[in-house]
């Protein structure tokens, strides 16, 4: 049985980066490019933080503040950008292009950001593109939609689409994952090897160049449920359908089958698809099996109680492969979605869990509502973010932090995904250090710890 | 090109100050400084600050973005790895309707149900730029909904592009907190408020590692008074009574000095400009001046005495081993805006013979801290500082600098803040040079607090300091750190290219 808690009327509490977040996390990820953020330094270090979930393998995009003050807000703050522009475009190695993002500061007083980027192009023959994505008007998947828009008009307006195939990958961050990195490599090898072309991933590591192919997939493939307006009415003009809405995230076994065979039934090759789950497979098996920590460990998880709480999509995959995978009961599953679509899409995927138990599923919860619903759930431990580990932890529930970026503290150096067959190695090294937080009695181990008796000829009465 | 011909120089602290324009002085600044922007803002500080506080809510009028970037990286450390507890921040959400249309009927309702769902004793209600801007009249919101509320509602005006420069930040969010607080119902004359701390939630208890508060707390009981409230951290009755106290010693003049002077203003409470005690020296200066202002000499003396006895032997053998070494002081490679913590440590290698030079300060951030100024120099110390342009906020090199003083591996000790500090492999390591661990995110130790605050936390640094000049000596087996970004980072490397592996 599902129960839906909606969120309060009046108010949220709930971690989501602003739109420019969003726009940085898909320009930042493109090689030879540069951003310059106009606005208030508060803004720009959370853009500047989250830009460290491109270096890990990846590639490092400069982020050119513009530093606003009072006396901006007041006066306009164009000749700040224009510098920070022109300073951009002279660096000793020249950019493929320019991104310009703003704050609400600057959105608010309206700089003519489009006018002086185009003032600027046309003086030095720069490429430079505005995405006007200030905090107010959304959160990261709105970010997203509008910098993939920019991009779409900017670099693929009249796409040569003749003999065009496969998909492109879009905002791959907005899965939710901190590993996201490392999972869009490897789902990008698996679509690859099940005959599934993948043309472009916007963006990670992504080389300038290939952003002329945008037009050239016959779909797009964003890992989110989330409503992206500007981009659908992009992808419409170009007839690409946006593809796996209806499949969950390749989390796990069950996920990975669901997600992979899906995609290669209507773009590559099935055949080719369950071969390489076999392959996988074995891969896996030639780790676990006959292992007796994975035994005991699968054995151990095997009927616990769980909450999940993330990104939509993240929190809907990780509840299945709790569940479908482990054995695991989900009792409470927060998601957390800018759109109705994005939270419907999480939903659905949920309905075959509440076939089997009793679940609550807690819409845009706050922070007071989740953390309550897992304590009332008596769950033995919580799948989150690094960001509410304080909050589950300091309710007495053992946490894991899978979720929502790579920044901040969540060190993982081991370049392996979550996703796919494989990441179910690295998934399960995850369930078994939760287990062990919530399982192991280190609490008894301090107060029963030995104590030596004080040495002969000290007060008698110790003893 | 050297530092100077890049238009660096050496001043003292004081002039140092005085030669920066206003932080208002926006071409100005835009011409010496170019790409200056600051790290933070005021909204975050100020959020952020309250976060040492239990059991009170902090309600956002503006979009989720900011509370997005005031959890993202600051909450969430300061709970990891500070103790403070995790901060309800429900938020009103505006969007870009409510940007244009305006949004105070959202805050209003927004107070009614957070009153309603958390029950909280006080509300602290925060704005952002967009809401700042618009000027929603949040006073006239608080005045008109307070009598249908249960909780307090306090207003802290946080508008981010009001202040990128963390110390004008700091000043203008400690002073605010005054507003919680009530006149006292009677002033306890052997009861000490200490003012002045920052990420440290001020507790005793249930930390894994010590901070300011054991220590300091520590001193003063030893004089025989009582510490009635340590700020920022308690709930709001301790906040709010924090008045009881007859007197305020500071920890930290950022945070403290501005509350101190507001107190001061609207309850009389007398306080001390003494602050930071690390050193033998300062310690005792600190103790004094508490004994002085509630007739505790004899006992200040007593513990005085007491302390630099146990200490002493060990002070004078690290004087040795300091002897001819210089102390290069970085004041945050990465956000360039420690001041009074690096001032600190310089202060009490002063003591140990050694001179210290500050570097990777950016002047504008020198210029937000006036209080550290007044507060150092004020106390007798007067270093070196490095004023150039710093160029959008780009580090200089610890070799640049190092050349620049005429300085080797071998006559330096390092010294930094915040995070990313300078490393090569075979070339400026912890395997190559005394390399040590002063950052407040990352120092601590078990023997003291990690701020080496009093006796203990003067004790640990020292014991510190002899570790590290004597890892620094092996010029072998870097660590992995160093070896990332050196090219050299093997040492077959070093004995084929010889012992420079800088890029």
């Amino acid at each position: 049985m599902m129960k839906v808690v909606p969120p309060p009327q009046s108010y949220r509490d709930a971690f989501q980066p602003g739109a420019f977040s969003g726009a940085m996390l898909t320009a930042c990820g493109i090689q030879d490019t540069v951003l310059v953020f106009h606005g208030v330094s508060g803004c720009h270090i959370q853009a500047n933080h989250l830009r460290s979930d491109h270096i890990p393998d990846g590639c490092y995009v400069p982020i050119i503040p513009t530093g606003i003050t009072q006396d901006e807000i007041i006066h306009g703050a164009s000749e700040q950008l224009r510098r920070a522009l022109r300073e951009a475009i002279n660096a000793t190695r020249r950019p493929e292009c320019v991104w310009v993002t703003v704050s609400d500061a600057i959105a608010l007083i309206d700089d003519d950001v489009k006018g002086i980027s185009g003032l600027v192009a046309g003086e030095t023959g720069a490429r430079i593109v505005f995405i006007d994505a200030p905090g107010f008007r959304g959160g990261v998947a709105r970010g997203a939609d509008l910098a993939i828009a920019a991009i779409a008009d900017s670099f693929a307006p009249n796409p040569d689409v003749s003999g065009r195939d496969g998909i492109n990958v879009l905002a791959p961050f907005l899965m939710g994952s901190k590993n996201w990195p490392y999972d869009v490599d490897e789902m990008v090898r698996l679509l690859r090897e099940s005959g599934v072309p993948v043309n472009l991933v916007l963006s990670r590591n992504t080389p300038f160049a290939d952003l002329a192919r945008f037009g050239q997939a016959r779909a797009a493939y964003v890992p989110s449920y989330e409503e992206l307006p500007e981009t659908s009415e992009r992808l419409a003009g170009l007839g690409q359908e946006r593809c796996g809405l209806d499949l969950p995230l390749p989390l796990g076994m069950a996920n990975t089958e669901e997600w992979l065979l899906g995609m290669a039934e209507r773009y590559g090759d099935a055949a080719k698809a369950r071969a390489v789950l076999a392959e996988d497979m074995a891969r896996v098996k030639r780790v676990l099996a006959n292992n007796y920590n994975f035994s005991w460990m699968a054995s151990l998880l095997s009927g616990k109680s769980a909450a999940v709480c993330g990104f939509a999509p993240f929190a809907a995959a990780m509840a299945r492969f709790l569940f479908f995978d482990l054995d695991v009961r989900v009792r409470v599953v927060a998601i957390y979605a800018e759109t109705q679509p994005g939270l419907e899409g999480a939903k659905r995927l949920l309905e075959p869990l509440a076939e089997s138990v009793d679940l609550t599923v807690l819409e845009n919860p706050t922070f007071l509502q989740a953390g309550q619903a897992a304590q009332e759930a008596k769950v033995d431990f919580v799948v989150g973010s690094i960001q509410d580990k304080p909050l589950y932890e300091g309710l007495g529930l053992a946490h894991i932090n899978l979720g929502p970026f790579y920044f901040f503290n969540q060190f993982n150096f081991v370049p392996w995904p979550y996703a796919g067959v494989r990441g179910v190695l690295n998934l399960f090294s995850e369930m078994a250090r939760v287990a062990q937080d919530a399982f192991w009695e280190r609490g008894a181990w301090g107060e029963r710890a030995y104590k030596r008796s004080p040495p002969e000829g000290c007060d008698k009465r110790a003893r | 090109m050297s530092l100077a011909e890049q238009g660096y120089r050496w001043l003292p602290l004081d002039q140092a100050w005085r030669s920066i324009p206003p932080l208002e002085a926006g071409a100005e600044v835009n011409r010496l400084y170019r790409g200056f922007t600051g790290t933070w803002c005021r909204y975050i500080m100020a959020t952020t600050y309250t976060q040492q506080l239990q059991g009170v809510v902090a309600l956002t009028h503006g979009p989720l973005s900011c509370v997005a970037a005031t959890r993202n990286f600051k909450m969430t450390n300061y709970s990891l790895f500070w103790a403070n507890p995790f901060l309800h921040t429900p938020c009103t959400a505006m969007d870009e309707m409510s940007c244009i249309m305006g949004g105070a009927r959202q805050l209003e309702e927004a107070i009614l149900a957070v009153d309603r769902d958390y029950r909280p004793p006080i509300i602290l209600i925060f704005e952002t730029c967009a809401t700042s801007m618009i000027d929603d009249n949040i006073p006239h919101i608080i005045a008109r909904i307070q009598p249908k509320v249960r909780a307090r509602l306090v207003h802290f005006p946080s508008g981010g592009y009001a202040s990128p420069w963390n110390g004008r930040s700091v000043e203008l969010t400690a002073e605010n907190y005054v507003q919680v607080m009530e006149p006292p119902a009677r002033v306890g004359p052997d009861l000490v408020n200490i003012l002045g701390f920052y990420k440290d939630a001020g507790c005793t208890q249930g930390r894994k590692y010590p901070g300011d508060a054991t220590e300091l707390s520590r001193l003063v009981g030893g004089l025989g008074l009582r510490v009635h409230r340590m700020l920022n951290s308690g709930d709001y009755d301790y906040v709010r009574t924090a008045p009881e106290a007859a007197l305020n010693a500071i920890n930290c003049p950022t945070w403290g000095y501005p509350l101190a002077r507001q107190m001061e203003k609207q309850f009389g409470t007398h306080w001390l400009k003494q602050a930071m005690p690390c050193g033998l020296g300062s310690t005792a200066r600190w103790l004094r001046g508490l004994a002085q202002a509630t007739g505790r000499q004899e006992q200040a003396e007593t513990l005085i005495a007491a302390e630099e006895s146990r200490l002493r032997p060990t002070f004078e053998e690290l004087a040795r081993l300091c002897r001819g070494k210089v102390a290069l002081i970085e004041c945050g490679r990465n956000a360039q805006g420690s001041l009074a913590r690096p001032l600190q440590y310089g202060r009490m290698l002063q003591e140990l013979g050694v001179e210290s030079y500050f570097y990777n300060l950016h002047p504008m951030e020198l210029k937000a801290r006036r209080d550290d100024v007044d507060c150092f120099v004020g106390d007798g110390y007067n270093p070196k500082v490095l004023v150039g342009p710093y160029p959008y906020q780009r580090p200089v090199n610890t070799p640049d600098v190092m050349r620049e003083l005429g300085l080797d591996v071998d006559h330096v000790i390092y010294l930094w803040e915040d995070a990313f500090p300078y490393s090569r492999a075979g070339e400026f390591d912890p395997s190559d040079v005394p390399w040590v661990n002063t950052s407040v995110h990352f120092r601590r130790t078990k023997e003291g607090p990690f701020r080496s605050i009093g006796y203990a936390g003067t004790a640990s640094l020292w014991h510190s300091i002899r570790e590290s000049l004597q890892v620094g000596q092996r010029k072998a087996r870097s660590t992995l750190y160093g070896r990332v970004y050196s090219r050299t980072p093997f040492d077959f490397q070093r004995s084929q290219h010889g012992p420079a592996g800088a890029p």
